[in-house]
């Protein structure tokens, strides 16, 4: 199967480790990719926010254009992508008026029509699901002891409420990927919490506050790092930890990892080939487990 | 939240969110507060998510235009997921802050440079030189320039070229 690669305005820009690692990632795994680096922003919640006619129609787009190159999935690695996504498919499926509304708006804007017909995935769907038991029989190298709090992100747990990627009340697929590289997924409260990074452009304040109890949760339960799978969380927990220890007047230090970044150290690959040294926060915590 | 004595009312309010995009789900609301024991920034917010309900229900369209709570939802769609009614909350405060917007709120200034961006790139996020220099040092694809015209003809449509103040 071919997936049309997709990662984002975020991980693009500002994110580039992010890209680096799935990329290579990918690479390792054969995982077939097709470049849509042409395609235009998501439509994510600020835009939403704005006209929610326009959002969709954005998102419609990309999947039009995946739709026309004759392939069957489009990956993301942003979560907010891939609920974009998920909302399109299922309001198409679901609402005809919203199919036609939004298809008689792309027709006249873009010259194109999305007949519903690709899958929206996110990276870790694909390595659950697709690459499955065989990711197994690539690790070369594990990280055995580590404590890990897992964060999948909300927008992958709750996309949309006719479709479930798992249970969002419990989700698991981030935590047995990891899982396969030896580490421990540990228990910690507020896991499903949001990680207050969407609010930080509206309330700083309360963005560094929210995203202070999360790391003071799972420091609390014995994490001696945390897992991510979203460029926005991730961005919160690395770069801004040190600003988040400064409000709340903790100390954490505790290093916030990509799952592309773990999985790619397990997989054989150089810390530079998955942007380790773009991390803020020094990752040696969680390197020094590696055997 | 200044509290009024005797607050203006919108009659047409509820048929107005309701009748918005997401708004279908709006009228099974039951007061029972489980989206804001679930929401992780309810307790810094001056209008609860389920008093956010009830203010449409009653028609408090002015006080609901001018809260904090609308801007402060992190949209993490906690409250979305645990509804026993179904009520796609999350939606129907995106919902809100357009109307806020549309009833002369100011614009916050992420909205106005998400919008400007988009118009101008066709994306969220634009690729300054020293991001390009990155991704050539780390010998990653391009990221080409996007044609803008479907992006444009999408904004002149909607809102965003009002909010950009070009249309």
């Amino acid at each position: 199967m071919k997936y049309g690669y997709y990662p984002g305005c975020y991980v693009q820009t500002r994110m580039l480790q992010y890209d680096l690692s799935a990329r290579n990632v990918l690479k390792k795994l054969g995982v077939e990719i097709v470049e849509m680096s042409d395609a235009p922003c998501c439509g994510p919640s600020v835009i939403k926010s704005v006209d929610y006619s326009m959002a969709s129609a954005l998102s419609a787009q990309i999947l039009a254009m995946t739709e026309k190159r004759g392939l069957d999935a489009i990956v993301t690695l942003c979560p907010e992508c891939f609920s974009s996504f998920i909302k399109i498919n299922t309001g198409f499926r679901e609402d005809v008026k919203f199919k036609e509304e939004i298809n008689q708006i792309l027709a006249s804007t873009a010259g194109l029509k999305y007949d519903g017909g690709v899958e929206a995935k996110h990276l870790l769907q694909v390595l659950y699901e697709d690459v499955g038991s065989k990711l197994s029989e690539h690790i070369v190298k594990k990280f055995k002891g580590l404590k890990a709090a897992v964060h999948p992100g909300c927008h992958f747990n709750r996309a949309s409420t006719s479709y479930y990627a798992e249970d969002p009340e419990d989700p698991r697929m981030l935590d047995e990927l990891v899982e396969n590289l030896g580490i421990e997924s540990v228990y910690w409260p507020l896991k499903l919490w949001c990680c207050g990074a969407p609010t930080l452009s509206f309330d700083r304040d309360l963005s560094l506050k929210t995203a202070g109890k999360k790391l003071s949760s799972a420091k609390a339960s014995g994490a001696e790092c945390i897992v991510t799978a979203c460029p926005y969380c991730q961005m919160q927990f690395d770069q801004n930890q040190a600003m988040i220890e400064r409000r709340v007047n903790e100390k954490f230090e505790l290093p916030s990892v990509l799952f592309t970044q773990l999985i790619g150290l397990g997989v054989g690959l150089s810390s530079e080939e998955v942007g380790l040294n773009m991390n803020r926060v020094s990752p040696n915590a969680v390197l020094k487990f590696i055997e | 939240m200044k509290r009024t004595l005797n607050p203006k009312i919108d009659k047409a309010f509820f048929q107005e969110v309701k009748n918005s995009h997401t708004g279908r789900t709006l009228p099974y609301c039951y007061q029972c507060g489980t989206c804001s024991s679930s929401c992780p920034v309810a307790e810094e917010m001056d209008i609860k998510p389920h008093e956010m309900v009830e203010f449409i229900k009653l028609g408090l369209k002015e006080a609901l235009a001018q809260c904090k709570a609308i801007w402060q939802c992190s949209t993490c769609y906690m409250c979305t997921e645990r509804c026993p009614q179904g009520v796609q909350l999350t939606s129907i405060i995106l919902s809100l802050r357009d109307i806020a917007m549309r009833k002369g709120v100011t614009v916050p200034e992420a909205v106005k440079e998400s919008c400007k961006n988009l118009y101008e790139t066709g994306r969220l996020l634009p690729l300054s030189q020293f991001q390009k220099d990155r991704r050539v040092k780390l010998q990653l694809p391009d990221v080409p320039q996007l044609d803008t015209n479907p992006v444009k003809g999408l904004a002149n449509k909607t809102r965003v070229a009002g909010i950009l103040g070009v249309k």
